[in-house]
């Protein structure tokens, strides 16, 4: 019975370390309230367009790509999305070749490009891999988060709901979320 | 059926039912043990291939899903392994086994990011678990996958401005296709409950079944023996009885010689009655499994020619016996006392059942190193109806009218032929005689 007991104390303890490590947040960022200038991705006038910061071998990501797709496939016409894989300096370009660059270049009408040093993602202030950060055809930000329900999780989650309604017309006109996903950067020295 | 009977059958029913369910539960929690070991590797396999590292730009590290896949994932498969090893077959063990299925699954469905492939794992435990044959072991799995969800739902909802997500609904939908799968599973269990009840008394009566035909037989046998024994002590008895009152009455008036012939018929007697007592002995021992054999090397030509001499003396002048046997015979290995024992019963047969002036063979030969004896006789023969029980013991053929004889010789025979690990036949036609052949084998470490 007393093992029984401790048992079940240490997987109890196991299991709810491990939920809240999948439920811990990312570093958070701050995107430009307007597209920001001097981005090398072209904004389409006629819809909104979406970015997806993503470190390349961040597994945690691979559900927030499939999140993507299953968003892209719903709003067609609505949406110009485009992935961009943080490639840090001096590193070569198949350090960024991964499954997730793979993936995310199947899904029909994505842009799929490298982010050299991280350049674009310091432009949009994404801090974690998977952040998905949204402007309307006004250039106007929308929507900053995540598009998972925990880290690595695919699955109903808020922020796919988020977009789905702003740009069906039914949703907030702005909306954040949580981001589960690998910092994009070096931790900053203490 | 006696009602006191009924009940016996109905308790060693209960009795085979519940050492079958024992054997499955053990077996099962056995079955589980080995599945646990498995899990546990695949869990520790899967994270490394889905999520093997951590990163913060260029710097990495382990990620806790490993960590999480070898010392989790162990902690959770070990109790359910150590229960099944050291305490299979308890209600406990098979309880913390589901326990720990449902544990996996929810550890393998966070590991994999929740694809829904995984989500397969717990309809398949439940389905495994089902080999138990015990529906209770379905209520711990059931609760401990959907608390998973439940508990996730409420300590770390996922909330837009406060508002929760459609995941509670998810629960309830998860939830209710595992009890849609634990009707049909328990209603399996609780069909397979019966079946095993069903083979248990079945069991039961053919065992009760079975002692009824062996009590029968058995009061057939007493029968058989207080039969044989009233008449064959009877007679001898009489014959003692006789002799001794006309001594005491007239033994000043007695001729010496006519003495010598009273007490030479008790003598007789008292021969024949301890003769058939030892036979009695013999084939209790031999049933018992406790009869001596002790093989050595024997000059077999010597020794049948000692036993035709012997059977010789009873036949008197009124049969022929004929002995055959080749020269220069190597020693076999047989017990003597047995042979006597086998040849001396089926001569005094072929003797007793044989006409004045038949011929009475017996031929002796080896082939293969095994000793073969054949007895021959022109006697009454064996009714065909007699054959299947011929070597019973206390059974006599039908027709041997008024030949006296105790039922004894051929079921010792057999018994002697048995040990020696050989074989006796019989061919027999009613009215014209019977011949037994016997092949003795060459019992291990006892060769010649």
């Amino acid at each position: 019975m007393l093992a029984g007991a401790i048992w079940a104390i240490v997987v109890t303890a196991g299991m709810s370390a491990l939920w809240a490590y999948a439920s811990r947040p990312g570093p958070g960022g701050q995107p430009p309230n307007r597209w920001p200038d001097g981005s090398r991705i072209a904004r389409r006038p006629d819809r909104a367009t979406l970015v997806m910061l993503v470190h390349p071998h961040c597994p945690c990501s691979r559900a927030s790509v499939g999140e993507l797709a299953s968003l892209v496939a719903r709003l067609q016409d609505r949406l110009s999305a485009h992935v961009l894989l943080l490639q840090p300096a001096g590193l070569p370009d198949d350090w960024t070749q991964t499954d997730l660059w793979e993936s995310a270049s199947a899904i029909p009408g994505v842009e799929t490009v490298h982010d050299p040093d991280g350049t674009e993602a310091r432009r949009f202030g994404a801090a974690t891999s998977g952040q998905v950060i949204l402007y309307d055809a006004a250039g106007r930000l929308r929507f900053n988060g995540g598009i998972t329900p925990a880290r690595g999780h695919s699955g109903d989650n808020a922020g796919r709901d988020a977009i789905l309604a702003l740009l069906t017309g039914s949703g907030e006109h702005w909306s954040e979320t949580a981001v589960f996903g690998c910092a994009l950067f070096d931790a900053e020295p203490s | 059926m006696d009602p006191e009977l009924t009940q016996a059958t109905e308790r060693r029913a209960l009795a085979l039912f519940r050492a079958d369910q024992q054997r499955l539960h053990q077996h099962t929690d056995h079955l589980f043990a080995g599945l646990m070991v498995l899990q546990w590797l695949a869990g520790i396999a899967a994270a490394f291939w889905i999520s093997p590292r951590a990163w913060a730009g260029t710097v990495s590290w382990p990620h806790l899903h490993v960590w999480a896949a070898v010392y989790l994932g162990g902690t959770i498969s070990l109790l359910p392994i150590v229960l099944a090893l050291v305490r299979p077959g308890r209600l406990s063990t098979r309880l913390v086994i589901a326990v720990g299925q449902g544990l996996t699954s929810a550890l393998l469905i966070h590991l994999t990011g929740g694809r829904i492939e995984t989500h397969f794992h717990v309809f398949g435990s439940i389905a495994f678990l089902s080999f138990y044959r015990d529906w209770r072991v379905l209520v711990p799995v059931t609760l401990v996958v959907s608390a998973d969800h439940l508990v996730r739902g409420i300590y770390w909802p996922e909330s837009v401005y406060g508002v929760l997500s459609a995941s509670g609904w998810r629960w309830f939908e998860h939830t209710g296709w595992m009890l849609f799968e634990d009707v049909f599973v328990i209603a399996s269990c609780r069909r397979g409950v019966r079946e095993m009840r069903s083979i248990a008394t079945r069991q039961a009566e053919l065992e009760t079944a079975n002692a009824l035909v062996e009590r029968g037989k058995l009061a057939e046998l007493r029968s058989r023996f207080v039969s044989m024994a009233s008449h064959e002590f009877r007679t001898p008895l009489t014959t003692i009885l006789a002799a001794c009152q006309s001594l005491v009455r007239y033994i000043d008036h007695m001729t010496a010689e006519q003495r010598r012939d009273r007490l030479a018929k008790i003598e007789t007697e008292v021969q024949h009655m301890t003769g058939l007592l030892d036979d009695v002995l013999t084939i209790g021992k031999a049933d018992a499994g406790k009869l001596d054999f002790e093989p050595a090397a024997v000059d077999l030509k010597r020794l049948c020619e000692e036993i035709v001499a012997e059977a010789q003396t009873t036949a008197a002048a009124t049969q022929r016996l004929l002995f055959a046997c080749a020269d220069g015979l190597a020693p076999v290995a047989v017990d003597p006392k047995l042979v006597r024992r086998i040849l001396g019963n089926l001569l005094t047969n072929a003797v007793k059942y044989s006409p004045v002036d038949a011929t009475v063979s017996c031929q002796v030969a080896v082939q293969d190193g095994q000793p073969v004896f054949e007895v021959r006789d022109q006697g009454i023969g064996i009714p065909t109806e007699d054959r299947a029980r011929l070597f019973e013991p206390f059974h006599r053929g039908t027709n041997v009218g008024k030949i006296p004889g105790s039922g004894l010789g051929l079921a010792i025979t057999k018994k002697a032929v048995e040990i020696h690990g050989g074989t006796i036949a019989v061919e027999s036609s009613v009215g014209k005689g019977t011949t037994f052949v016997v092949r003795l084998g060459c019992p291990e470490g006892a060769r010649g």
